[in-house]
């Protein structure tokens, strides 16, 4: 924990302050793109969007969301989400793109938006039956050029001063472990309702790594790209919008729990009806970690936000 | 209502750009003249909708971006189009609209044959497509945000030609009492035709669906859904994307 600690500080000090970015007022106003997660999907327990229970916009003081923590330093804070239950960063019609689309078409524009997509990437894909688990994933370079295609859109419409914070996407993987912690029921919901086959319905831990490590793949280009817009190194983001994002790396490399991506959702993290979302716990530690990696939020505590 | 790789039935809803999974070929059709023939190959037709005329296709012009290729054995490339953002997933031998047919799939590529040629588009890059599409490819139109709006003649004419297009099967398991949970039903496709019903409204085999406008269905329902939108009116379907329930609302006009 001491060394992801001390990795979290180096990524904080290369994001926030080694940028062409300059530091900016405080928002008056966040939208978000995202997926069942962000809509707080069945985080108490009650199968539907359950938005008040949601990191980035819930109003619930359990979960304690982005959005809440802003009204508490922002008076007339406001704010307009757009993430859409189902959506995927790449496919469909409420990726990453389309919803950049939808936040650059608001009429009062923010100044902050944070982004958590990607788990319907994967566990939307089919099992693949050839000898790579990820055969059937997107390449990385596919995931890449999606995340392109919304960020260009936030660099280009932004007021000037902004903050675009991505997060990096959940291990779908280690839902397998979880499920099966919680409740032998787990297994019946996940292949009731179709959920996450491409993991829940892999019994082979190394092929379900495979499946860990083209997340961890595409945090990584997550990151990269990040850096791109935020020190404009690829020409996209000439009037300094400021990107952040949480990733610092791997579990591999040793920074469990220091991210979305690495962090070990548990048992009683995720719900009992589809054991697949996150319940308000989870929700919670979502928001803390946000708002931990968020500039705004100021010194908080990565590893404080997981119990 | 997750875009699968192995099948296409989505994108025949595209507002701009439709990637159809149509299993007729091109040239003469049945019930198609020598002029009709003509005819669409001068629009640029490739890929036909038996007995049609021209006045059943229209043309729009839009950009596609090719996002990537994911190679091996069962390779394929995705695509965007840049006026809705909307992606699909095609293989070899798919169609993109009917002007358009993925004849190769390499790293960095793909090539595109439609009836003036190959076009060579490359990873990242855009390409200014005319994309023609029938009818029945507009006959439900997803505009995001589970919105779709559904033409009910066309619908009507679609499900004349291919029916509902679907199978399905209905599932249900009773909790442990610890959970508190009520039992839990659900009806699973089984298999869906991309050209039928429910594949122009975006379902594909292992969707699954939870009510229609608020009461329970079972599997034998599908049909009554599916005449239910060749008329007039909302019909909201709860489907579950992953575990997570929401309405898909279909304004049908």
């Amino acid at each position: 924990m001491k060394r992801a600690s001390a990795v979290g500080l180096s990524t904080a000090i290369l994001f926030t302050l080694g940028v062409t970015a300059s530091a900016s007022a405080l928002p008056t106003k966040q939208s978000n793109a995202g997926d069942s997660i962000s809509q707080g999907f069945d985080a108490n327990d009650l199968p539907s969007d359950q938005r008040q229970e949601s990191w980035i916009q819930g109003t619930d003081s359990a979960v304690h969301s982005v959005y809440s923590r802003y009204v508490e330093i922002v008076p007339g804070f406001t704010q307009e989400p757009e993430s859409v239950t189902g959506a995927e960063m790449i496919g469909g019609s409420n990726n990453f793109a389309a919803q950049a689309s939808r936040i650059c078409g608001q009429a009062t524009l923010p100044q902050h938006v944070s982004v958590l997509l990607g788990g319907n990437d994967v566990c939307n894909r089919p099992k693949s039956s050839s000898g790579d688990a990820a055969a059937n994933l997107y390449s990385v370079e596919t995931w890449t050029n999606g995340l392109r295609a919304g960020l260009d859109q936030l660099a280009a419409c932004l007021p000037q001063g902004s903050t675009v914070q991505i997060l990096s996407m959940p291990r779908v993987d280690n839902l397998y472990t979880a499920g099966h912690a919680k409740s032998f029921w787990c297994s019946a919901t996940w292949s009731l309702f179709g959920i996450c086959r491409v993991v829940t319905g892999e019994g082979n831990a190394s092929r379900r790594a495979q499946i860990g490590a083209r997340v961890d793949q595409y945090n990584d280009a997550l990151a990269g790209e990040v850096q791109s817009y935020n020190t404009n190194s690829n020409g996209q983001n000439a009037r300094g919008i400021r990107f952040v994002t949480d990733w610092q790396g791997s579990i591999a490399e040793g920074a469990t729990n220091t991210s979305v991506g690495t962090h070990l959702f548990s048992k009683d993290e995720i719900n009992i009806v589809d054991c697949f979302h996150p319940n308000k716990s989870g929700q919670r530690e979502l928001a803390c970690l946000a708002w931990a990696t968020n500039p705004d939020g100021g010194s908080g505590s990565i590893p404080a936000c997981f119990h | 209502m997750k875009l699968h790789i192995a099948s296409l039935a989505a994108v025949a809803a595209v507002a701009l750009v439709a990637v159809t999974g149509c299993s007729v070929g091109s040239g003469a059709d049945e019930g198609t003249t020598s002029a009709d023939d003509a005819a669409l190959t001068n629009m640029g037709v490739l890929v036909r909708e038996p007995s049609s005329t021209v006045r059943d296709y229209q043309t729009n012009a839009t950009k596609i971006r090719l996002y990537g290729v994911q190679s091996g054995d069962d390779a394929f490339a995705t695509i965007a189009d840049r006026t809705t953002w909307k992606t699909t997933s095609v293989h070899v031998g798919d169609s993109i609209g009917r002007g358009y047919r993925v004849s190769a799939i390499r790293p960095g590529s793909i090539d595109l044959e439609s009836v003036k040629g190959t076009v060579h588009l490359a990873v990242g890059h855009d390409f200014d497509a005319k994309m023609i599409q029938h009818r029945f490819d507009t006959a439900a139109v997803d505009h995001g945000k589970h919105a779709w709006t559904v033409d009910a003649a066309s619908m009507a004419d679609v499900r004349a030609h291919y029916g509902t297009g679907a199978t399905a099967e209905d599932r249900s398991a009773t909790p442990p009492s610890d959970t508190g949970l009520p039992p839990q039903a659900a009806v699973a496709f089984t298999s869906v035709n991309a050209n039928g019903v429910f594949g122009r409204l975006g379902f594909h085999e292992g969707d699954i669906l939870m009510s229609l406008d608020g009461a329970q269905l079972q599997a034998a329902d599908l049909d009554k859904v599916a005449e239910r939108l060749t008329h007039p009116g909302t019909v909201t379907l709860v489907v579950s994307d992953q575990g997570a329930r929401h309405p898909v609302t279909f304004t049908v006009r």
